[in-house]
This record gives structure tokens, sequence and C-alpha cells, in this order.
């Protein structure tokens, strides 16, 4: 456990040092919520108070999956190009102690950026932060969180190259994106698309972080979509640990 | 011939990159023996880094044995990590950690905990306390380079491995280095460096094992090496006598003038010298002055190096 903390401290400090990736970081869910509010907000039909309400755990979601996805992978990525896992390689640390590492170290920068876009969303455009709903929320962003970093984590362990982790992941996110529901209703996607999408991970992380936030509830699909997220998250682990590489050659 | 415990064994081993295209070791033997300086000398691409990798658990050749302290890499390669630190040739830090978050970061690590004040001693012992709270991307690379060093000592590890351990420091740090790897060995560590200056070689290490192509081509003490080599002193006199007849002395290759003085090249100078005063003497000549030249490893491994290329030019 020790060794576990002082390592993820490491890598969270690494994070934090990196002004450039940690202001994008930050910036990138905040200015998706901006330009939602600005574009659509005072043309909805709810007003934009409602709209605020509506869009708001939308955007989390999406941040969730396009960080975890995408923007987790770099910091993997980054140590493998470097040799710095290399190095780490000669040392008795075992792999699933370092995915651990890595995985809480990018579920802390999501917490963050959720708890920034929360807090710009209250203080900007007056979002309505309910504490049950919040207390409810958090354990299941947690686990969406985790499940995204996760996802990521087993790109990079396919890829052998930084290019080609970002591809796929930025191929998984869109494909997912347009079929699990985030931004156009499930009904316009053909039936059997639909019901593939049913069963994607960001089906579970929309559904388990969405509900809870919006209606202070958990949703009709709540269990089967617990089970999904558990699901995916223990075989994502499992393979990034089996399929983890060390070296970008050889 | 002593029976000290082998602290590195390797037995034929192969190893190979890019699925068997590129062979890198191709039939390697050696021991190491504990508490000795070894040293790995060999031209570029030799293999001296695949071996370090083979004996750090990086690489998995294609067969053949490592066993570090009688533990079978392979077999339990985290049983033997333990006992190594290593430094590789190209190290890359974090590099905005500071020297000493790295230091408690390789330590965790080895599930290690060393208190502050043992890592800044660690620091202290590669002159880097000044730079204790500078981030690694911001020190030199010579400076970079003693951290790398520092960093392979963390776990206090039996058996260090160092992968060109001077390859970009200052002549000054590169005598502190030396110091501090005669230190290692004096605390009772074995010590294998990887290089190809052959003075290093030469001043720090009690055998070295030379290898190009993959192959062990010597090994032995630097000494034996040279002796191995038959290379020829060279004898610079300054005496008022005929070559004709300095060619003649006993195990003397050659003989000319160069400068002023008489160059004689011998196998046997000591016993070329004696014979030298005995003439001398004997034409009432007066030698004014004599300055030895020993063979260096360095002619030695040249030698080595161009009849490795003969014999494999004629296996072609
Ligand atoms: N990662 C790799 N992928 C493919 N080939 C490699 C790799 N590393 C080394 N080689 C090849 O294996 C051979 C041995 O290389 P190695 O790095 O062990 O040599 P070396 O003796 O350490 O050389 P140097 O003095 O330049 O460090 C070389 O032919 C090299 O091109
Ligand atoms: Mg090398």
């Amino acid at each position: 456990m020790r060794r576990f903390f002082i390592l993820t401290r490491a890598l969270v400090l690494t994070t934090l040092r990196e002004p450039a990736v940690l202001f994008w970081n930050l910036a990138f869910p905040v200015l998706l919520l901006v330009l939602y509010v600005l574009i659509f907000g005072e043309q909805a039909r709810a007003g934009r108070a409602g709209f605020v309400q509506w869009i708001v755990p939308g955007v989390v979601t999406l941040n969730i999956l396009s960080f975890g996805l995408i923007g987790s992978t770099s910091l993997t990525m980054q140590m493998r190009e470097a040799g710095v896992l290399r190095r780490v390689r000669a040392t008795p640390v075992s792999i699933s102690t370092l995915f651990a590492v890595f995985v809480a170290t990018n579920v802390l920068v999501c917490i963050a950026q959720t708890a920034l876009v929360l807090a710009f969303a209250a203080l900007a455009f007056g979002w309505r932060a309910e504490l049950d709903r919040l207390v409810l929320s958090l354990p299941l962003m947690l686990l969406a969180i985790t499940l995204s970093v996760a996802l990521g984590q087993l790109v990079s362990s396919l890829s052998p190259r930084f290019a080609l982790a970002l591809a796929i992941a930025q191929v998984l996110f869109f494909l997912q994106l347009f079929t699990t529901g985030l931004v156009m209703p499930m009904d316009l996607l053909p039936a059997w698309l639909g019901e593939v999408g049913r069963w994607l991970p960001a089906y579970a992380i929309g559904d388990l972080v969405r509900w809870p936030l919006l209606e202070g509830s958990l949703g009709a699909e709540a269990a089967r979509n617990l089970g999904l997220a558990f699901a995916y998250l223990l075989a994502s682990g499992a393979l990034a640990v089996r399929f983890f590489r060390w070296e970008s050659r050889g | 011939m002593s029976e000290a415990p082998a602290a590195i064994v390797v037995r034929d081993l192969w190893a190979s990159y890019n699925r068997g295209r590129i062979e890198a070791l191709r039939g390697v033997s050696l021991t190491v023996a504990a508490g000795e300086i070894f040293g790995l000398l060999g031209p570029n691409g030799a293999g001296k880094t695949t071996l370090l990798s083979c004996v750090e658990g990086l690489h998995v050749p294609d067969r053949g044995e490592v066993s570090v302290l009688g533990v079978d890499v392979l077999r339990h390669p985290n049983a033997v990590k333990r006992k190594l630190g290593a430094q590789l040739q190209r190290t890359a830090l974090i590099s905005n950690l500071t020297a000493l978050e790295l230091l408690e970061a390789y330590a965790a690590l080895y599930d290690c905990y060393p208190s502050r004040q043992t890592l800044m001693a660690l620091l202290e012992r590669f002159d880097l306390v000044a730079l204790a709270h500078r981030r690694a991307g911001q020190l030199s690379g010579g400076q970079q380079q003693r951290l790398a060093l520092a960093l392979a000592l963390v776990n206090d590890p039996q058996i260090v491995l160092l992968d060109e351990p001077t390859a970009s420091l200052d002549p000054q740090a590169r005598r502190a280095v030396w110091a501090l790897i005669r230190q290692l060995r004096d605390e009772g560590r074995t010590v294998v460096i990887a290089t190809h200056m052959l003075d290093e070689a030469e001043q720090l290490c009690q055998r070295v094992g030379v290898i190009n192509k993959g192959r062990v081509v010597a090994c032995g003490s630097p000494a034996a090496l040279i002796a191995a080599a038959q290379l020829a002193a060279e004898l610079r006199v300054a005496v008022d006598l005929p070559l004709a007849l300095l060619r003649a002395l006993p195990a003397v290759s050659s003989a000319e003038m160069r400068d002023g003085y008489a160059l004689i090249r011998s196998t046997q100078p000591e016993q070329t010298l004696q014979a030298l005063y005995t003439l001398a003497r004997s034409h009432n000549a007066s030698v004014r002055s004599i300055a030895v030249r020993h063979p260096t490893l360095e002619e030695a491994y040249l030698r080595l190096m161009s009849e490795s290329a003969e014999t494999s030019a004629k296996e072609a």
C-alpha cells in the first residue's frame, strides 16, 4: 500500500507540473460546458436554467469518456516512449501495481476535472447542486471514471505506439458517442446498432452518471448497468495487465 | 583457482531482436566472481547492453542460462531484480520530478522506504546534494548520469550493473565515479561495467570480457590479456651504439632511430635492458636515458579486434 501511495503521489506530481497538459485537461470540460450553454442555452425549450440542469450531467459524462479513453493514455504512453518504463522494469514492481498507480493517478485528475466543471456550472450558470444528488452520484461517478480510465489503459497496453493509441482511442470514443445515446437519441439508430450500443461501456457510464445527477435517483436499468460496468472494469483491467508493454520497440 | 562463489553465471546465451532477425548474442558464456569489478568490453553493437539486459530481466534470451547468486533469472526474475542495481545506457528519468523525489519513488519500486537522511547520503556520494530539489530535466547530461548511478544503488544491491557509467562525464567526474565504483567493490559488492573506454577498464577492472559480434573473444585480467596479445614494449634509449647491434639484442623485434633516440621494440623488455647495459659497458658507451612504454590494454584490444575480424572473414 505504501508503495502504491508513494508512486501515485509521484505520478500526480508529474501531472501537476505539466502546466500545458494540466491546463488543457481542466479547461477542456469547462470550455465544452460554456460552448453548449452559450450556443444552445437561449433557444432551449426549458429555458436557460432548465437547459443548464440538463446539459451539465451530459458534459460530465462526455468528459469522463474522452479523458479516460483519450487523455489518460498519454501519461502511460509518454513514459513508455521516453524509456522510463524500461528502467522501471529492472525493478521488482508488479505490472498490476503499476496499472493500479496509473489508473489512480488518472482517476484523481478526472475527479478534479469533474469537480471543476460542477463548481463552474454552479457559479457561472446557476447550476443547482443538490447534496443528496451529489452523494448518490459520487460512487457511481467514481466507478464510471475508473472504468473509463481502465479502458484507456487497455488501449495503451494494446498499442505499440502513441499515435496508434490515440487513433484507437478516438475511434472507440466517437463510435460509442453516436451509438450509446450520448449525443443523439438511440431511436434514430437502426435497431441492431441500438442493441449493440446498449452493451458498450459508454452506455453504462452514461446511464450511471446522468440519472443520479439529473433526477436524483437511479435509472430503471441501474442494476444491469452496474453489472455491465463492473464486468468491463474487470475485463479491461485484466487485459491491460496481461498485455502491458514496457517498451515501444523490440 | 580460488572458489569464490560466482555472482553471475552466463552459459551459452543466445539473444536476438526483431523475432530473430538481428542476432545480438551468439553463445556467450562467462562467470563474474563475487566481489570483483568485471568489465564488458567491445565495439558498438557488440552485444554488451543486450547481455546486461538479459541479466537484468529486461530481455528474454532465445536460449541459454543466466543466474545471479545462484538464482535463475528466467525462473525467478523478481528475486534477481531485488539483488541488482541497474544503470541503463539510455536512462530516461521522469523529467519533472526532483532528484530526491526520484530516489524516493525508485526505492518504493523495490518496496524500500529509506529515510530522507539515507537518501541525502546517497546524493552526497554522487555530489548531488546541492541539486536534490532540482528537477531531473533541468540537470546537465553528466548530472543526470550521476543521478542514474545513485538510482542504481537505491535498493542497496549486492550486484551493480553499469552500462557506460562515465559516458558523458567530465574527466574529474569520471575519476570521482571510478573512485565510487572501487568503493562499491570495497563494500563487498560486485560491479559489472560495460564500456568501450579501455583506460577505464584497465584502471578499474580485475577482469574483463571482450565481446565482439555477440561472442566472447577473450576473458581475463587486463594484464593477462595484454600478455596474451604478445605485444612489444617500446624502449626509448639515448645511447651511442649502432642500430645493427641493438637489433641483435634478445627479444628485440625492431630498432630504429627517431628524434635522436633509439626506438627499440621488445617482447621481453627486462631481458633486453639487461643485455643492453652489458653491451654498452663492453663498448664503453654510456646509456644516457631510458624510457619504457609497456603495451596497453587498448593495443591488446585492437589486436584482438583485428584478429577476430580476420577469423570471421575466414569463416565467411
Ligand atoms: N531494441 C533493439 N531492436 C533491434 N535491434 C537491437 C536493439 N537493441 C540492440 N539491437 C542490435 O543488437 C546488437 C547488439 O546491440 P547492443 O546494444 O547490445 O550493443 P552494445 O555492445 O551495447 O553497443 P554500444 O557500445 O553501441 O552500446 C546490435 O546489432 C544492435 O543493432
Ligand atoms: Mg550498449
